[in-house]
C-alpha cells in the first residue's frame, strides 16, 4: 500500500491554503482546479477572491499543468496550486529566467498521489515539490520513493532503436495535428512555434503519417533537458497516442549521460548551456 | 412503415446489404490508453457481431464526408474531377445518432445548397444512406435538445433504428429513396411492428431526456454587437490552450484550408482556434488572442450560422468539445457567461 495523500484530504487543505493566500498575500489571482459547473469535470480555474477558494479541488483527473498558465500572465503576481511536476516546470522557468520568482506564490502538493491513466506517474521521480511557499499533504520520504521506483522501467526502455522506430510510426500515424500535446506541455512556451511559421514553412500543410512525424520529431528535438516528464502531452492527446514514448527516452538519457534532470532547482543551468569537456558524446540519441 | 427485427434479423439484413454497399458502423477500437467508439467500414461478415451501438461514438462520421486530408486532383482537371478515394460502391452508415445526423444536414446546407455546390462533398453525400439510431440515454456533456435536436426520434433519415431490450424497431421514413437504392425489397419481408409500440418506446425514452441544469435562454442569432462590446471573453475562456481538439471533433465544424503539392490541389481541416487561421500575409492577425478565437467559434455557431441559415444553430449539442477538451473548457459555461453578460443590456437576441 502506497503511503500517499488522498485527493479528498488534499482538496480540503488546498481550499484552506488558497483562502489564506488570497486573503493574506498580495496576489492578483490564484490558479487551481475546480469542478465544472455543468460538466462536473475537473478544470483549471483562475480565482481572485478568498470566498471562491471553496471551489478548489484536487482529483485524479487534475491533468492540466497549471504552471503553463503562469507564463500567460507573468506580469501579474500569481499564486498557483502546483503538483510536484508543476514545481519542476516552474523551477525550470526560473532557471531560464523567463518568470520572476517575486511574482509567484507556489502552493506545492506533497506526496502527490498521481493522476488516473497518466503513465508518467508510474515512473515519477518527484513526488514532493522542488520549490514552494506553502505546502499541502504529507511529504513522501526519499526511501519510500526509491522503494517504489525500484525496478520500474520507462516506456520502451528495453526496445532497440529499430523497434522504437516501428512503435513510433504506428502510434504517431494517428496524429490529427491538433497540437494539443504542444499546447498542454508546460515547457513548450516559445512565443512563436515553428508550426505557426509559414515563412519559412517548417511543417508542410497536410497530415500524412510522414508529415505528422516531422512535427513530433521536431517537437521532441526541443525537449532534451526541458521535458519534466509530467505526461501532460499524452493526457491531452485525444487520439491516445503514446506521446511520452519519445520524450521519456530523452528524459532518461539526459539523466543517464549527464546526470541531468530538468527543473530540479531554479539555480540549475539548462542542459544545453552547460558544457564540460568530459561530457560523453554518444551521438544522435 | 415500421418493422420489428431480432438481433439475428439485423445481422442478416446487414450481411445482405454488404453485398452491394460498403457498410460503415461504430466499433470499439483501442487507441493507446483510450478505448474509443469509431465509425469504421465493415470488412467481413464476422465483424457484424462486433458492431457497437451502446455509446455515442467518440467522433461523428464527418471525416467520411469531409476527409481530414482530401486530395482534390490536379488543378487543371476541372470541376468534375472525382475525389481521389472515390469508390463507386454506395455507402451505408449504420447507427448515426440525431446529433450527428444534424451535423450532416448542416454540412448539406453549407456544401450543396444555396449558391455554392462542392462537388466532392456532393458525390460523397449522394452516395451515402444513413440509418439513424435512437439514443436511450444522454451522452456525457450533451445538450442536444437545447439546440433543437431530438435524440430519441428522427424523420430526416431514410431509416431509423430503435434498440429495444430484445431486438430493434426499424422505421422507414423515405420509401422512394430506399426503393431507388434497392434497399426496400430487402426490408419488406421483415416482421411488421406497430406504431403504438414504437410510440410507447419513444415516449418512455423522452422521459429519460428531461431537462437538465443547462438551458439556452437567448434567441438565435446571438447579438453580435453585444458579443463584442459587453462580454469578457478572456475571463471565461482563460483556460483554453489553443489546440484544435474541439473543432476537429465537432460534427459541424467544416473550416478547411487549401494547399498544393506540385499541381495537385489538397484540402485539409483547419481550425479557428489556431492563430494561423486568420494571419495575413503581412503578419497582421485580426484575431491575435485566444479569447477572440473563442468568441469567433461561439459566434459562428450561435450567431453567424443562424443568421445565414434561417435561424438554424451551428451546434448540435453532442458534447464532444467538452469531453475531448484537454482542459474540459465547457461551451455551456461560455454560453451561460455570454447570456449573463448581455442580460443587463436588456437584449433578447436577434438584434445584432
Amino acid at each position: 500500500m502506497k503511503m500517499e495523500n488522498s485527493y479528498k484530504d488534499l482538496s480540503a487543505e488546498i481550499k484552506e491554503v488558497a483562502k489564506k493566500v488570497l486573503a493574506e498575500e498580495d496576489v492578483d489571482q490564484l490558479l487551481g482546479f475546480a469542478q465544472g459547473e455543468f460538466s462536473g469535470l475537473t478544470e483549471p480555474v483562475i480565482i481572485k477572491k478568498a470566498e471562491q477558494a471553496q471551489r478548489m479541488v484536487f482529483t485524479e483527473d487534475a491533468t492540466p499543468m497549471l504552471s503553463k498558465y503562469l507564463l500567460e500572465y507573468k506580469e501579474k503576481k500569481q499564486a498557483v496550486v502546483a503538483k510536484p511536476c508543476d514545481t519542476r516546470a516552474i523551477a525550470y522557468y526560473l532557471s531560464e529566467d523567463i518568470i520572476d520568482r517575486k511574482n509567484l506564490v507556489i502552493i506545492g502538493i506533497n506526496g502527490c498521489p498521481g493522476l488516473k491513466d497518466n503513465t508518467a506517474c508510474d515512473e515519477c521521480d518527484t513526488r514532493n515539490p522542488v520549490i514552494s511557499d506553502y505546502q499541502v499533504g504529507e511529504e513522501i520520504s526519499s526511501a519510500e520513493l526509491a522503494a517504489e521506483l525500484k525496478g520500474v522501467k520507462y516506456l520502451l526502455e528495453d526496445m532497440t532503436p529499430a523497434e522504437r522506430k516501428e512503435h513510433y510510426s504506428q502510434e504517431f500515424a494517428r496524429c490529427t495535428q491538433c497540437y494539443a500535446c504542444r499546447d498542454a506541455c508546460p515547457v513548450c512556451y516559445c512565443d512563436h512555434c515553428y508550426v505557426e511559421s509559414n515563412q519559412p514553412e517548417w511543417v508542410e500543410e497536410g497530415s500524412s503519417a510522414d508529415k505528422d512525424m516531422i512535427f513530433h520529431l521536431m517537437r521532441t528535438m526541443h525537449m532534451p533537458g526541458r521535458c519534466v516528464n509530467c505526461g501532460a502531452c499524452e493526457m491531452a492527446c485525444p487520439e491516445g497516442i503514446d506521446m511520452r514514448s519519445m520524450t521519456t527516452h530523452l528524459y532518461h538519457k539526459a539523466e543517464e549521460l549527464y546526470d541531468f534532470r530538468p527543473g530540479i532547482s531554479p539555480e540549475q543551468p539548462p542542459l544545453l548551456s552547460d558544457f564540460s569537456k568530459e561530457d560523453s558524446e554518444p551521438g544522435f540519441l | 412503415m415500421i418493422k420489428k427485427l431480432t438481433n439475428q434479423d439485423l445481422k442478416a439484413l446487414l450481411k445482405e446489404l454488404r453485398q452491394e454497399f460498403l457498410v460503415i458502423a461504430p466499433f470499439k477500437v483501442k487507441q493507446g490508453r483510450l478505448m474509443k467508439v469509431l465509425y469504421q467500414p465493415v470488412k467481413n461478415d464476422e465483424q457484424l457481431s462486433s458492431i457497437y451501438l451502446t455509446d455515442q461514438p467518440d467522433a461523428s462520421p464527418k471525416e467520411y464526408f469531409l476527409p481530414r486530408d482530401d486530395k482534390l486532383g490536379e488543378e487543371t482537371a476541372g470541376a468534375d474531377c472525382e475525389p481521389a478515394d472515390w469508390q463507386d460502391q454506395p455507402r451505408i452508415f449504420l447507427g448515426v445518432r440525431s446529433c450527428d445526423i444534424a451535423g450532416i444536414e448542416l454540412f448539406d446546407d453549407v456544401f450543396i445548397e444555396n449558391d455554392y455546390i462542392d462537388p466532392f462533398y456532393q458525390q460523397r453525400r449522394e452516395n451515402s444512406i444513413i440509418i439513424g439510431y435512437s439514443c436511450s440515454e444522454k451522452a456525457d456533456n450533451s445538450f442536444c435538445q437545447e439546440v433543437g435536436v431530438n435524440p430519441v426520434d428522427n424523420d430526416n433519415v431514410p431509416l431509423m433504428l430503435y434498440q429495444k431490450e430484445e431486438g430493434f424497431f426499424l422505421k422507414i421514413n423515405d420509401e422512394d429513396k430506399l426503393k431507388e437504392m434497392g434497399i426496400l425489397e430487402k426490408i419488406e419481408n421483415l416482421a411488421d411492428g406497430t406504431d403504438e409500440d414504437l410510440e410507447a418506446l419513444i415516449n418512455e425514452r423522452q422521459e429519460a431526456f428531461k431537462e437538465d441544469d443547462f438551458t439556452i435562454k437567448s434567441e438565435l442569432p446571438f447579438p453580435e454587437k453585444e458579443a463584442f462590446s459587453s462580454v469578457n471573453w478572456e475571463e471565461v475562456t482563460a483556460s483554453c490552450l489553443g489546440c484544435g481538439v474541439c473543432t476537429f471533433y465537432c460534427p459541424t465544424c467544416f473550416c478547411f484550408k487549401f494547399f498544393w503539392e506540385d499541381v495537385e490541389k489538397n484540402r485539409a481541416w483547419d481550425s479557428c482556434m489556431f492563430s494561423l487561421f486568420t494571419e495575413h500575409a503581412s503578419g497582421h492577425n485580426p484575431r491575435e488572442s485566444q479569447e477572440q478565437r473563442w468568441r469567433q467559434r461561439l459566434m459562428h455557431k450561435f450567431s453567424y450560422h443562424p443568421k445565414n441559415y434561417q435561424g438554424e444553430p451551428g451546434c448540435v449539442g453532442c458534447g464532444r468539445c467538452v469531453s475531448k477538451c484537454p482542459v474540459n473548457l465547457d461551451i455551456r459555461k461560455v454560453i451561460a457567461h455570454f447570456e449573463n453578460s448581455i442580460v443587463g443590456e436588456g437584449v433578447k437576441g436577434n438584434e445584432g
